[in-house]
């Protein structure tokens, strides 16, 4: 009798989860909202990003001579920021230690946009992420008419907003090949390892042929799959995996039951 | 030969040793012979080895051949197409929106692709599944990949046969399916 | 030869209605009559669906004229009204074979009954009426997607059509395991201890084996289809969400692939246990080869519909190439080991050739041809420029029209011939298995022709570029117009043997 009260939950369960888990989920990293303005890589695919100098504490490089030891991520912040570059920076942090690949694959660049800040500036930023002297992130600044030049090659924007003393802009990871082409953006402060994986494998030069586009509220997304890792179990495939796993169980228990009548009835076996 | 006539006279060859097997078997049905067990058992061994053997050969023939490119080499040309009810919009620049969409459709040029380049088409949807194809100017079916809303998918094709191309949708989208297509030019 | 006297009429001998049976005098007769019900109605609706066959050819020949929407809600209502009348079929036919050994329950199967009455009025209401014209495996988004052409209630029908038949089905399955499991433990329903060697051969019937193995599948394929309709009611019912399409083509091919496998595994559970005794030989025993052949079956069914979504080029490679090798090793080592069981079977029996042992017969040729080009289509390569053409139809048409459907048509007839105890004319049952199967290969090869020379499946008309698909559809209407004079045929030798029992039995 509790067996069958326990598969009867179950089932409901089972029924009702997308309807619940979808509610949940629906803030989360699946959905990014599509604001209008929004870098749309396809309009950048392939473009050579242009050179630039890169000012840091330590030296003075360049984009071309950085891509030379390899691809790049890359992306534009300001140290100012109060909203969404920290973020991304923590979230972006955190995705690469679970992916790993981080200087003998890439390099991570992040440029500041704002003529203001200076290197001791973008220093001091990496410090507050806990990257300082990390000698894979590159935390740096460039001339005003490259930030120009940059801002304009990847479709990026700065609107100030003379209310809240800050600059609104787009959070965008760009990812480069060694020939310093735009292969990937990812848009939104919150980096998923799954797709960061998808750039830094386009970026190693493997191909992808096909991801998702930045969606609205997706319930649940199916197959995240990861470089080197295989399969990962979200969601999506759980219920994917959600029909056959019931059924074993289910059949277990019918045999299970029937085992009692089995002993009871005549001829039985 | 096109892909299709080697797996058409392929499933031929079968379905004929299949029926011939079928008929010899059902006019001997006529006589009284008796079979052993065992001889049976042990043709059918045989035949499922032969088979499995088979199988593996065709694995290692076919499986490396898979149209999924695995190197991320630098296409010559990328070309947009995005689907939507019941039109492809076939161009050499995104269009993400509805709006931008129409444009193409209504007043897009003719995209024109070079020979022999590697082109990239990056093939995504506005609404439901649809099937972009490849129909080459002998009207011969060279390729597909779906277009599905919020995926973007990456078909990438080396042309040899300059000519008007053609696209189908090669998936069920409503009943303007059997409508809805594109063209492009390759010289 | 010896001039023997060729009868040219038999008397049915008892093949399916043999003493062996659970059930008692009062509820075999309700079963039996029950079983037949079922099969009549599959066999009623049969040739109205092949009639709407033969209009969507008329369309695409360019013969007759219709609206898309007319074309296409004669293709939905046709492509599950087919999946939905074989599979209920197949299930009463081994219903009823079953109770040879276990005891399904009557009332379910009643219940069952009406439930999936009133969804194939729901669907006809919701595809002729209502034009909710999505084809049969409703792929999403497309039902979210009604344009003008159809109204909310339409798709609301159409998913209470699902709905109801989908959990009525889904019970029906889960008691006949029940059935089974009430007598043999899991592991002699699957055979393991043939398979892990402790015993040469097991007593456990093959049937049992390939229902059980056909039941637990169908059962996580009505799960999957659980779930998309759950995922579906989500995004309907609330605002702002959406599904991810991959997802949800992966559910729907999870569910369509085994519903339509399942359906096919039935009609061979029948040809393995009633074939012997068309034969004329003692019934079959489960050994080493059956009992792992199947198991593989159970095991990879699960994986070989990954062939669907080969063109969505999104699904992780790996899968892809997994399911090219599990789609391959699904079908050969079952095909061949029944393929070998049934000519070992017919070799030198002498066995007289009556109809339904010709339609088993030819059912499983249909199976094994039907099932090469299935094999031929999952190869990745070929399927970058077989998908969605008329290759698709014409390999599923071929494992079910020549295959599944012949093995029923033959089941239904024997039954029926069993029951009323008619002669049988046995030269009329030639050529009517003649008819059919010329009309069958005609129609089929015409779609196989079409898919090799790229034209697409699911065109209501054809564009100029595949003008050739209205020649091969002109060519197929000659021969649907053979299988509609055979099955109007059958049919009239079907009822009249009905109509025979039944005024038997009611004096
Ligand atoms: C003489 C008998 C039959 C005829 C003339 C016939 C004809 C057709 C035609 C013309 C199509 C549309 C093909 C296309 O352009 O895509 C079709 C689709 C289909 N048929 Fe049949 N058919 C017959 C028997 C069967 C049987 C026995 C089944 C068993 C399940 C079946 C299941 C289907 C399905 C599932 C579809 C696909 C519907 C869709 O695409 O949504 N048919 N049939
Ligand atoms: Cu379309
Ligand atoms: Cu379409």
């Amino acid at each position: 009798m509790r067996a069958r009260f326990f598969c009867t939950l179950t089932l409901i369960g089972c029924l009702t989860m997308p309807l619940a888990a979808g509610k949940g989920t629906s803030a989360g990293l699946a959905g990014q909202p599509l604001k209008p303005g929004i870098p749309r890589e396809d309009f950048y695919i392939f473009r050579k990003i242009p050179d630039a100098p890169v000012f840091t504490l330590e030296r003075q490089t360049s984009i071309y001579r950085l891509l030379e030891k390899g691809p790049l991520l890359f992306t534009l912040v300001y140290t100012r920021c109060n909203g969404v570059c920290y973020p991304m920076i923590r979230s972006l942090r955190s995705a690469v230690e679970r992916l790993g690949g981080l200087g003998t694959d890439y390099r991570i660049l992040v440029l500041s946009f704002d003529p203001r800040d200076e290197p001791e500036d973008m220093a001091a930023m990496a410090r507050v992420e806990g990257l300082s002297g990390h000698p894979h992130w590159i935390f740096g600044t460039t001339g005003p008419e490259n930030i120009r030049q940059l801002v304009a090659s990847v479709g990026y924007w700065r609107q100030p907003d003379s209310l809240k003393q800050q600059v609104n802009h787009p959070a965008v990871l760009i990812g480069l090949n060694r020939n310093g082409q735009i292969v990937r953006f990812l848009v939104g402060a919150s980096i998923a390892p799954a797709r960061l994986a998808e750039v830094i494998k386009e970026m190693r030069g493997e191909f992808v042929p096909s991801y998702p586009l930045p969606r609205k509220n997706v319930i649940f997304s199916c197959f995240q799959y990861q470089a080197d890792k295989g399969l990962k179990l979200n969601w999506g495939f759980a219920l994917l995996l959600m029909p056959g796993v019931v059924t074993l169980g289910g059949s277990l228990w019918i045999f299970h039951r029937g085992a009692h009548q089995r002993r009871s009835a005549p001829g039985g076996f | 030969m096109p892909v299709q006539q080697i797996a058409f006279l392929v499933w031929l060859l079968f379905a004929i040793i299949i029926a011939a097997v079928f008929g010899i078997i059902g006019w001997r049905s006529r006589q009284k012979v008796d079979v052993s067990p065992a001889r049976v058992n042990r043709f059918r061994i045989l035949l499922l080895v032969i088979l499995l053997v088979l199988s593996v050969i065709f694995w290692a023939y076919t499986l490396p051949k898979v149209p999924y490119p695995t190197e991320a080499r630098q296409p010559d040309m990328v070309v947009f197409v995005t689907g939507k009810q019941f039109n492809f919009g076939i161009a050499t620049h995104p269009m993400p929106t509805e709006k931008e969409w129409e444009e193409v459709v209504n007043f897009g040029e003719p995209v024109v692709l070079p020979r022999n380049k590697l082109i990239e088409f990056r093939v995504t949807s506005l609404d439901v599944n649809h099937g972009f194809s490849l129909y080459d100017p002998d009207h011969l079916l060279i390729g597909q990949v779906q277009a599905m809303p919020g995926y973007m998918n990456r078909l990438r094709y080396r042309f040899t046969k300059p000519g008007e191309y053609t696209v189908l949708c090669l998936e069920y989208c409503g009943n303007g399916h059997h409508r809805m297509r594109g063209a492009f030019t390759v010289q | 030869m010896e001039a023997t006297t060729i009868q040219s009429t038999r008397q049915p001998e008892p093949i399916i209605l043999i003493q062996e049976t659970t059930l008692t005098g009062e509820e075999q007769a309700q079963f039996k009559k029950l079983t037949l019900v079922w099969l009549t109605t599959a066999l009623a609706l049969f040739p109205i669906l092949v009639i709407l066959g033969l209009l969507m050819r008329g369309s695409q020949a360019a013969i007759l004229k219709m609206s898309p929407e007319l074309f296409y809600a004669f293709m939905t209502l046709h492509g599950l009204g087919m999946v939905g009348i074989w599979y209920i079929a197949g299930m009463a036919g081994a219903g009823l074979l079953l109770s040879r050994y276990v005891r399904p329950s009557l009332a379910l199967s009643r219940g069952v009954f009406w439930a999936t009455l009133v969804a194939v009025v729901l669907l006809i209401v919701a595809t002729l009426i209502g034009k909710f014209i999505t084809g049969w495996y409703f792929l999403y988004p497309l039902p979210l997607y009604p344009a003008d052409v159809w109204k909310p209630w339409a798709t609301l029908a159409f998913f209470a059509f699902l709905t109801i038949a989908g959990v009525a089905w889904t019970l029906w399955t889960v008691d006949y395991l029940r059935a089974i499991a009430s007598r043999y433990s899991l592991k002699r329903a699957l055979a393991w201890d043939v398979l892990f060697k402790k015993v040469k051969e097991s007593d456990v019937p093959p049937m049992i084996l390939i229902l059980t193995v056909s039941l637990i599948s169908a059962l996580a394929g009505f799960l999957a289809a659980v779930v998309l309709i759950a995922l579906f009611a989500a995004e309907a019912l609330s605002s702002g969400f959406t599904n991810d399409a991959l997802l949800m083509k992966n559910l729907v091919f999870y569910f369509g692939h085994v519903l339509v496998n399942i359906t096919m595994y039935l009609g061979v559970a029948m040809v393995y246990e009633l074939f012997p005794a068309f034969a004329e030989k003692g019934k079959l025993t489960t050994k080493w080869m059956v009992a792992a052949a199947w198991n593989a079956s159970l095991l990879l069914v699960n994986l070989a519909y990954f062939h669907h979504l080969y063109m969505d080029f999104v699904q992780p490679g790996l899968l892809q190439k997994l399911g090219q090798i599990a789609s391959y090793l699904v079908s050969v080592p079952a095909g061949v080991v029944t393929i070998i069981s049934v000519l070992s079977l017919a070799f030198g029996s002498r066995m007289t050739w009556r109809l339904p042992s010709l339609l088993f017969f030819l059912g499983v040729m249909g199976w094994a041809i039907g099932g090469m080009a299935a094999v031929v289509d999952s190869t990745i390569v070929v399927n970058f420029r077989f998908h969605n053409t008329l290759w698709v139809p014409a390999h599923f048409h071929t494992y079910y029209l020549a295959g599944v459907v012949f093995m029923i048509l033959g089941f239904a007839f024997q039954y029926a011939a069993e029951l009323s105890g008619k002669a049988e004319n046995l030269r009329l049952g030639r050529w009517l298995t003649a008819l059919l199967t010329v009309g069958a290969y005609g129609f089929l090869s015409m779609f196989f022709y079409a898919g090799a020379h790229s034209v697409p499946r699911r065109y209501a008309v054809y564009p100029s570029e595949v003008h050739q698909g209205a020649g091969y559809a002109q060519v197929a209407i000659v021969f649907i117009l053979l299988i509609l004079t055979g099955v109007i045929i059958y049919l009239w030798e079907y009822g009249r043997r009905c109509v025979h029992a039944f005024s038997a039995h009611s004096h």
